[in-house]
Order: structure tokens, then C-alpha cells, then sequence
């Protein structure tokens, strides 16, 4: 079992709220419906690994249902996204990197590879959290990002032993460069979480349920200036986890 | 008759000592140390159960002495010697990294009945030379008042007999002796500073407990805890907090079951946390938090309400938390109580870092409550408080005792930054001398 805490709450954050996508529209075209903000990116997508990864977090569900989510990153107003995907652009590059990359949302837009986005908001002050994920990618000695890839690549492609490394209190790598942005500016992202393995699921929780424990921290004061009840906005296309192979696009059989 | 000394707090120039007769009052008695002798002829209080002195006692501060010294205390009744003992005080730095360290002596939960031949008692003093401890931290369950089991549990005690079974397991608890060893042996070589935890009253005290038939209704509890309390302050600490520093190093001893209360709310008074947050608050250097529970742990839910309450069982573990993730310094927590030893940790959100040194038990209650390590949870805190950062914990991984034990932690300076080494010590119960194994070291800043 993934150690995790229920939240009290009974009734789930209103701050959340749905946004559908519309026919056709993709997820560079539904953010900038929105206004273009920043925040925390959630992506939910269709390829076997997303997946694995999706299925690798319903343990903290208590339908026991994958999640939306299989990966996350902080997003800019100028669409850029800093996130870490575990395929990496160039395998040199991960330990100079911390395995970092900067991707854009562009890049995510495909609403059949992507159907699931969220942006969810723990502060106003989106640059202070931006900038200290860059510092992030510089050291290592903070979190070691390339460790949680490696085990993450093991499930996904389930070699050797690998099992789910959440069980193991390895976050999903993306998620992990979200909370230790995050917390660098005195903000925690994934108050279930009994241990510190974050996972995109459990930031989703922290907004959708956890919204009183922001609330009991903004009226004890000394907070970080700029941190919020969080709020956020969703588009699902896909509820329920399936795989959308291109391959099966295909019509015929290579020789 | 009997006669002890018992060396207590110590400052830099001060010793103060704790000095009992038993048996009889006392006769015309002088107390030789420090290079002085003083007639202790005045200021007895007493102890009495049914209505007759069965303890006299007094706290005696020797001034004027050196920081780092080591003073034989005798104390005499017309020239014959009915006890002695060795006071400690502080030095007035810490000793450089290539000079014998400043060490504490941590352990907890002294189960008298379970150590028959004295062995934590011979331990303690068979500690080579360079390693004994200028100070000890006893951090709780010195005493089990609620032990054996089930004979609390059989039978209720009326008022007179309660006072003197209580003070019948203090007192033979304290006078333990024998084939070198006995706890007498620890407490009476080097400064101590105590805390409490539940045995000092009964288990989970201030809640009821099944073990303890004078626990199942308020008025017994309120009876049994007046009396235990009056025992405590009569025989270990006085005073609910003590604090004291040692170069930039500082100390603080805590007390989280006195004035804990029964509704799972506070386990310290407003007050005392307050002090804590200032103390916390206003390290130059590294702090040193001495306490007689764990801190780096889980709820224990609702069946702790049962077993035995920790510190995350409580509103106030929130506010106790907050204050710990402010500190600007790295502080090393010395604690009891779970019966085994563990050093774990984590970095603050203010990036300095909080380390856990458990040294528990001196020796076992009871097998069923021992034997079994556990490692620290993954965050601190591991439930979600508000105002705060989950940090992840680390358990260092060679240290894993779970038999009879204390530890010494030394200290030295290293350029202005600390090192802290963590020595484990198993109780050998055949009598040879303890060996000692170096678990943890840390350099603090």
C-alpha cells in the first residue's frame, strides 16, 4: 500500500472546476482559452508507459482506479514547460541536467496522445517557484532526479523485479521536480502523502480534497507570500485509463 | 539507614547535588567536595507515608568550582563516610577535535526487576575512561511505579498504601547496588538531567490504562498522578524545563508528560512551548533538544489511546513541529521510550538539519514491548500539519539495536561548526566490560 492520509475534508475544493475542451480542440488551444496562465501542469496520456504510470497511482484513489495523471511540470505564461519526461532528449544530458528538460505546450497539444489537462495554482508567485526548479537542474545534492528516473523506466518497462516505486517511496520524477520547487518556496503540494514520494495523483488530491489544510496554514500566518488556497481548472477527455496505440491505426501487417 | 548523593544539574562553576537518608533521620552529617566540606545540618524536607518520615532530602549547590571539572563528593556523619559520589560541571567551551570530546550519556527506561545482577549500573561504570560521560540525559521511565504487571492491575491501593508502594519503587530503584553495577552506579557519577515519560506515572498516563486499577476513575488517576508528581520532583527534576550551553552549542531538556493532558490536546504547558519556540528561535549555533519521547514519528491512531499516547497523537504536535522547522540551526534530538536505538533525520525547510538519537531501554520491561526496530517514517511530520513542509526522513542503516543499551553522544569543535559522533552501547549481561560501537558521526551548524 502507498502510504497516504485521508484528508478530512467532506466536501472537494469548488476553486477546482471543469473547463471541457471543446470538439477538436487541442491543449495549446484549450490553455489559451483560459488565458495562458501559469502553474502547475498536469497531463494525463494514452502511450503503454503513461499507462503503467496512471495504474501505478491508484492505490491512492480510493476507488482504486488509475489516475488521471501520468505526468506534470511547472508551466509558464509564455507556454513553456519544465518538467521531467522519462524519455530523455539526449541520455548524456541527464546528469548535467538532473534530467530537467524544458519542454514546450506545444509539443503536448496531440488531445489523443494528451486528453487529460489541469492547471492548478498553490501561489501567485508562479516565477519564484519556475525559478527555483531552474536551480534544480543544477543540483543534484537537492533531489537526485536521474535515481527516480531509472526506477520509474523500470516499471515502465517492467524489468528485472521492478515494482511500483511509489511502494518504495520513489515519486514519479516530474512530480518530485514539482514538490521540491514548491517547498523551496515554503509551499507543500502533496499534504496526503505519508511519505515523499510524489506522484502527479497526489498533487490533483492536494488541490481537489486538501483545500482546508491551505486554508488552516493561511490563518496561522508567516506563510510564504504569494501562497494561495490552491485553485486550478480541468479538461478530461479520457476518465478512464486506455492505451492509444498508433500502431493499431495501421491496416495492415508489416511484412 | 541509608544514604545517597546524586549529582544534578551543573553549570560551568555550580554542581548542584540531591542528598537522601532513608531509614532514619539524619544524623550529624558534612558534605566533603569541591575542596571544601559543609555541614548539612538544615533544610530537610521529608517524605512520609503513613504519617511517618520515610525520606529526607535536599538539594546542595557547590559554587565556586571549575568548568570541566570532576569533583569526588563524600558525605560524612562525624568523620565516618556513608556515601559518595562524583560531580561533574561544564566545560566552558568544547573541546577541540583532536582533544578528548565533551560526551552525554543518553538512555532511558530502567525496568529495576528486570535487571537483577545491577548489569546497566556495571555497564555505565565499566565505560573506558576516555568515553565517560560528563552529563547524562535520562529521558524517561527511569522508574516503572506501574510495574510488576498485573499487581497494580489486581488491586486497588488505597491513599496510604499507593504513597508507600510509590515511593518503595523509587527508593529501591535508586539504591540499586550490588557486584559493581546497579543503577546507584549511574546516578551517582556525573551531572544528570531527567525527563519524564508515562512509567514515571503509569502507562499512557494522564489517560487511564488497563493495567492500573487505580487509573479507572478520576479521582484514582488524579490520587496517583499528584503523588507521582510529587515523587518526580522530589527525586529527578525540579524545575519543568532546563537549559544550558556549551561553547555555541546549547542544550535544552523538555518535559511532554507532567502536564500532559488527559483530552489528547497538549502533551507541555502554553508556556513551556513558548519557551521552546524561543529557544528554537534564538540558537547561535547548533541545539541539542533532550525529551522523553520520539518526535520523528506516526500517529499511533486510535488504538494508542490504549497503549501508549505519543507525540503525534496530539493537537499541540502541530505547533510543536512549526516550531522545530524554523530552526536556524541543526538540532539533534535525544530521546527514549520505544526500546531500541535509532539515528534518523531529515532537512528542515529552513535547510538545517534535524537529527534523531534514540537510546532505549537500559533495561526491558517486559519481552513482549522489545526486541523489535523500527525504522523512522518517511516524512516529518508524516501527516499533513499545516504550516508545514513534509521533509523525508533517513534512518541510518547500521544502527538498528534492539537489546538493552545506551548511548554516549560527544561533541567537539570543529573550526566553528560542530562534530557529533554517536557511540551505541549494548548492556552485556555476563558483567564484562560494554563495548562500545561508533554509529553515527555528523558534523552540526
Amino acid at each position: 500500500m502507498i502510504p497516504n492520509r485521508e484528508s478530512d475534508a467532506t466536501r472537494s475544493n469548488e476553486a477546482l472546476k471543469s473547463v471541457a475542451p471543446q470538439d477538436g480542440e487541442g491543449n495549446l488551444a484549450w490553455w489559451q482559452r483560459q488565458g495562458g496562465p501559469a502553474g502547475v501542469l498536469l497531463l494525463g496520456g494514452t502511450s503503454v508507459v503513461d499507462f503503467r504510470l496512471r495504474v501505478a497511482q491508484s492505490g491512492l484513489r480510493n476507488d482504486l482506479t488509475p489516475s488521471y495523471w501520468s505526468s506534470c511540470g511547472l508551466l509558464g505564461t509564455d507556454g513553456r514547460l519544465l518538467t521531467v519526461p522519462l524519455q530523455p532528449a539526449d541520455i548524456s544530458d541527464v546528469p548535467r541536467t538532473n534530467a530537467v528538460r524544458t519542454l514546450s505546450l506545444a509539443e503536448l497539444d496531440d488531445p489523443v496522445r494528451w486528453p487529460n489537462i489541469a492547471i492548478l495554482h498553490f501561489t501567485t508567485d508562479d516565477d519564484s517557484v519556475i525559478r527555483e526548479a531552474g536551480r534544480l537542474a543544477d543540483r543534484r545534492t537537492v533531489i537526485d532526479l536521474p535515481e527516480l528516473l531509472l526506477a520509474w523506466l523500470a516499471y515502465a518497462w517492467a524489468a528485472a523485479d521492478a515494482d511500483n516505486p511509489l511502494l518504495h517511496s520513489k515519486g514519479i520524477p516530474s512530480a518530485a521536480l514539482v514538490a521540491a520547487a514548491h517547498a523551496l518556496v515554503g509551499i507543500e503540494v502533496t499534504p496526503g502523502l505519508s511519505s515523499a514520494a510524489s506522484c502527479p495523483e497526489a498533487i490533483w488530491q492536494a488541490v481537489k480534497w486538501w483545500h482546508e489544510y491551505y486554508l488552516e496554514t493561511e490563518q496561522l500566518g508567516g506563510g510564504q507570500p504569494g501562497r494561495v488556497v490552491p485553485t486550478g481548472i480541468h479538461g478530461l477527455r479520457q476518465r478512464a485509463a486506455a492505451i492509444f496505440d498508433p500502431a493499431d491505426t495501421q491496416l495492415t501487417v508489416a511484412p | 539507614m541509608g544514604h545517597l548523593i546524586v549529582p544534578l544539574e551543573a553549570t560551568q562553576t555550580a554542581a548542584t547535588v540531591w542528598l537522601g537518608v532513608t531509614g532514619g533521620a539524619p544524623g550529624d552529617l558534612s558534605l566533603d567536595g569541591g575542596g571544601a566540606s559543609q555541614r548539612i545540618d538544615a533544610g530537610w524536607q521529608e517524605w512520609q507515608t503513613r504519617g511517618v518520615p520515610r525520606l529526607w532530602y535536599q538539594r546542595v549547590t557547590l559554587e565556586g568550582l571549575q568548568p570541566g571539572g570532576r569533583y569526588p563528593l563524600r558525605l560524612l556523619e562525624q568523620g565516618t563516610e556513608r556515601a559518595t559520589a562524583a560531580a561533574t560541571t561544564l566545560p566552558d567551551r568544547l573541546p577541540a577535535i583532536d582533544d578528548p570530546p565533551f560526551v552525554c550519556l543518553v538512555g532511558s527506561c530502567f525496568a529495576r526487576d528486570r535487571d537483577a545482577v545491577g548489569a546497566a549500573g556495571a555497564a555505565y561504570a565499566g565505560l573506558p575512561a576516555g568515553v565517560r560521560p560528563q552529563v547524562k540525559f535520562l529521558c524517561g521511565d527511569q522508574v516503572y511505579l506501574d510495574a510488576p504487571y498485573p499487581k497494580f492491575q489486581l488491586t486497588h491501593y488505597g491513599d496510604d498504601d499507593l504513597r508507600a508502594e510509590l515511593l518503595a519503587a523509587y527508593l529501591s530503584t535508586w539504591t540499586q547496588a550490588g557486584g559493581g553495577g546497579g543503577f546507584s552506579e549511574i546516578l551517582r557519577s556525573g551531572a544528570t538531567f531527567f525527563t519524564s515519560d508515562d512509567h514515571e506515572f503509569w502507562n499512557n498516563a494522564p489517560r487511564g490504562t488497563p493495567t492500573v486499577r487505580n487509573s479507572w476513575t478520576a479521582a484514582g488517576r488524579a490520587t496517583w498522578h499528584a503523588l507521582a508528581t510529587d515523587l518526580y520532583r522530589t527525586f529527578q527534576a525540579s524545575q519543568p524545563n532546563a537549559s544550558f550551553l556549551v561553547g555555541s552549542l546549547a542544550f535544552r531538556v523538555i518535559d511532554t508528560r507532567v502536564q500532559r493532558s488527559e483530552d489528547g490536546s497538549t502533551f507541555m504547558s502554553a508556556a513551556e512551548l513558548e519557551g521552546l519556540a524561543a529557544w528554537v528561535a534564538g540558537l547561535d549555533g547548533p541545539g541539542v533538544l533532550v525529551l522523553g519521547q520520539v518526535v520523528l514519528a506516526d500517529r499511533g491512531g486510535w488504538w494508542s489511546r490504549f497503549k501508549d499516547m505519543g507525540l503525534p497523537d496530539f493537537e499541540q504536535y502541530g505547533e510543536f513541529v512549526r516550531i522545530l522547522q524554523r530552526a536556524p540551526h541543526d538540532v539533534v534530538i535525544l530521546t527514549g521510550d520505544v526500546h531500541y536505538g535509532r539515528v534518523a533525520g531529515c532537512t528542515l525547510p529552513t535547510g538545517s538539519e534535524l537529527i534523531e538519537i534514540i537510546a532505549s531501554p537500559f533495561s526491558l520491561v517486559d519481552p513482549r514491548v522489545g526486541g523489535r526496530w523500527h525504522a523512522a517514517p518517511d516524512g516529518f511530520p508524516s501527516s499533513a500539519i499545516p504550516g508545514t513542509l513534509r521533509c523525508a526522513v533517513w534512518s541510518a542503516p547500521d544502527h538498528r539495536l534492539a537489546t538493552n543499551q545506551f548511548a554516549t553522544v560527544e561533541f567537539a569543535a570543529d573550526g566553528p561548526r560542530v562534530r557529533l559522533t554517536v557511540r551505541a552501547w549494548p548492556i552485556p549481561m555476563n558483567g564484562t566490560r560494554p563495548s562500545g560501537t561508533a554509529v553515527f558521526t555528523r558534523t552540526l551548524q
